[in-house]
Order: C-alpha cells, then sequence, then structure tokens
C-alpha cells in the first residue's frame, strides 16, 4: 500500500504527535534516535504498513537531525571531510535498502501454514525483531558490564580489547588512501569509509532507523575518531541519509505528509523533555531499562504478526 | 487544520502501485522541505536559547 492509498483520519493527528512525543521522549532520554522502536510500534499499534512506516520515520528523522546539527555546529564537533566522502555510500546503501522494501511492497501475499501474510509484513516483522533483540541484548548487556565495574566486583582493563574484525579493518591499506585531520587520522582506506556509509544507509533506507549503532563504533573503533567528533559527524550524517531517504522513498510514494507532520512535533518536544531528565536520571540502569524496552518491542511486533496471521 | 488537509491531498496521489505512477513534483519537495524547514527552525530556536541563557549541550546532544 503506498502513501496515496493509506487513509489516515486527521482526528489521529493528536495520538500520533502524542506516540512521537512519547518515542521522542525516551529517545532523548535514553540518548539514542529512537527509530528502530518507532517504525514497528507505528506498524503495531496504528496499523500503518511499514513502507510508509519507514518513509515518513524518515521523514521526522530529518528534521531531527538538522535541528540536532545546527546545535552541534557551533562546538566544531563535525568532521565534514569524512562525513561528505561517506556520504556517497550512504546514498548507495539507502537507495539498495529503498529497493528492497520496494520489492516487498509489490510482492503481495505469501502462504504461511496454509494462512495467507502480506510478504512486507512478514519479512519486516523478523527482521525488526531480530533488529530489536540484538540491539536489546548489546545494551542489557554493556550496562550490566558498566554496574559490576562501577560497583567493584568486576575488574577491567583502561581499554577493551579490539575484536579481530576490527584489528583486521584498521590495518586494510587498499588505494585511495585519505587522510581526516579534523579527526586526527592520517590515513584510512576509502573503502573502509564507503563501506560504512553503505551498511548504515542500507539500514535506514530499509528499516528507516538513523543507524548510530553501528556508525558511532565504526568511527569510534575502526576509524579512531575522538568520540565528540564521532557524535557531531554521525548527526550530520543522519541529516543526509534520512534526507536522500525521505527524497527516494517520496519518489515511490512511500512518505505520508500528514504523519511526518504529526511525528516532528511529538518528537521535537520528546526529545528535549527525555535529554533534560538524563541528566536528572543517566547512569547504566537508562541503558539497561532501554535494553529491556527493546524486548518489548519484541513481543508487539510478534502479537501483530500473530493477529495478521490469525485474524486477518 | 487547512494545513493538514492541504498535507493530505498533497500526497493523495501518491499512489505508487497505480499504472503510470510518477509522484508530483509539490509532493516529493514538501517531503523534504517540511522536516528540513521544522529542523532548522527549532536547531535555530534551541541554540539562540542556549546562547541567551548560555546551557551547554549535555553528552551526545540530546536529539
Amino acid at each position: 500500500m503506498s502513501a496515496g492509498e493509506f487513509l489516515l483520519g486527521l482526528g489521529n493527528f493528536p495520538y500520533l504527535a502524542l506516540f512521537g512525543l512519547v518515542i521522542g521522549a525516551m529517545g532523548g532520554f535514553f540518548g539514542v534516535g529512537g527509530g528502530f522502536l518507532m517504525v514497528p510500534m507505528l506498524n503495531a499499534v496504528f496499523g500503518i504498513p511499514y513502507n510508509i512506516a519507514v518513509g515518513s520515520d524518515l521523514g521526522q528523522m530529518t528534521g531531527m537531525s538538522t535541528a540536532a546539527t545546527v546545535r552541534h555546529m557551533r562546538f566544531g564537533n563535525i568532521d565534514f571531510k569524512l562525513g561528505m566522502l561517506m556520504i556517497a555510500g550512504t546514498a548507495a546503501g539507502v537507495e539498495v535498502g529503498a529497493n528492497i522494501l520496494e520489492v516487498l511492497k509489490h510482492a503481495g501475499t505469501i502462504s504461511i501454514g496454509g494462512r495467507n501474510v502480506e510478504a512486507m509484513t512478514f519479512v519486516m516483522s523478523l527482521v525488526y525483531a531480530a533488529l530489536l533483540i540484538f540491539l536489546g541484548q548489546a545494551m542489557v548487556r554493556e550496562s550490566l558490564r558498566t554496574i559490576q565495574r562501577t560497583s567493584g566486583r568486576v575488574k577491567l582493563a583502561a581499554e577493551a580489547p579490539a575484536s579481530p574484525v576490527v584489528l583486521k579493518l584498521r590495518t586494510f591499506r587498499l588505494w585511495p588512501m585519505v587522510s581526516l585531520p579534523a579527526s586526527g587520522i592520517e590515513a584510512i582506506s576509502l573503502w573502509i569509509i564507503l563501506g560504512i556509509g553503505f551498511a548504515t544507509g542500507f539500514l535506514s533506507g530499509m528499516l528507516g532507523v538513523g543507524g548510530g549503532f553501528i556508525r558511532m563504533p565504526a568511527l569510534v573503533y575502526v576509524l579512531g575518531c575522538p568520540t565528540v567528533v564521532a557524535v557531531g559527524t554521525d548527526l550530520f550524517e543522519i541529516m543526509f541519509s534520512a534526507g536522500y531517504g525521505v527524497m527516494t522513498h517520496a519518489f515511490k510514494g512511500n512518505v505520508h505528509l500528514v504523519l511526518v507532520l504529526a511525528l516532528l512535533v511529538g518528537t521535537t518536544i520528546g526529545a528535549q523533555l527525555g535529554a533534560s531528565y538524563t541528566r536528572k536520571a543517566g547512569g547504566p540502569w537508562v541503558r539497561f531499562g532501554f535494553g529491556c524496552l527493546a524486548f518489548i518491542g519484541v513481543i508487539a511486533v510478534m502479537i501483530k504478526l500473530y493477529l495478521s496471521l490469525f485474524h486477518a | 487544520m487547512e494545513i493538514l488537509s492541504w498535507l493530505q491531498n498533497l500526497g493523495a496521489d501518491a499512489n505508487a502501485v497505480a499504472p503510470g505512477f510518477q509522484a508530483r513534483s509539490m509532493y516529493v519537495f514538501m517531503c523534504i522541505a517540511l522536516p528540513v524547514a521544522m529542523g532548522l527552525v527549532v536547531g535555530m530556536g534551541l541554540r539562540l536559547i542556549e546562547r541567551m541563557f548560555g546551557i551547554e549541550l549535555g553528552r551526545g546532544g540530546g536529539h
């Protein structure tokens, strides 16, 4: 179903804005974009088809990341050269991801155990469930480790040992090599930068997420960017990947303008509320809570899939 | 509510499964311009408030 076919009653505007406010507040509170919760919840709670949820969420994300980038620019935390180089990989990734979603949109229904279900709903529900499980367990594990470390129960080395994959990527020397003075990087293969951009762009185009959970660790651990530069450059990159994503999804008729506006109004206010409360609460328990929230998201997605399979 | 109805109508032709579908240029323009304009207004507004009251950004910028 396309945005033009999907009838979204204007009376739903306040509820969608409220929903955006809740997700925005949680995102601001937990220090993440919240995109990976937004799309599956729009589908599970409001019954919005995945392709419209992805396209419209990218619109909301474009607005949020533009506002955040404008704020970050005054601190000089953005490595513009790195950001611009990454855009080429990001744009290619977004295009591939959006086209896969387009194929799923036109794939019709598939039969699962004798019951018909939309191919897009089935595949996207499973992909989102896998993504939420991956992110949820990573957050819960990391927060528990931090809690144990701060309580003195576990002694960790000053720097966590890098994984073999990261070590291999760091020594990858395929021409052309580029230097990034703003990040203090003397030489890095352009292919690594494009690869990071492609991977996060793919997730943006197909799932409507910012991809910060991949880009941030990649910038810090693989490229060796200082964390403050990684944060600013990540926001700059989200602005372009979401902006390109909303454009390509608009050409495919996947963006619902009223939904974009409702989400933007809600998330803009919610993110500021959430961020101000983070300063009061903060800490690993907050990340632990968000990890648990991701598992609740998995349950909601699975219930929706079950209902569309057995009660359609 | 007029702006909502206008936005709703603007996207009404976004029926990509219809034969010969082509997104209207105004619809595509608004899909990009609406969030960017709102982001710029919010970002600059917050930046102004931060400057006026000397507020420093927290970790991650609270995006």
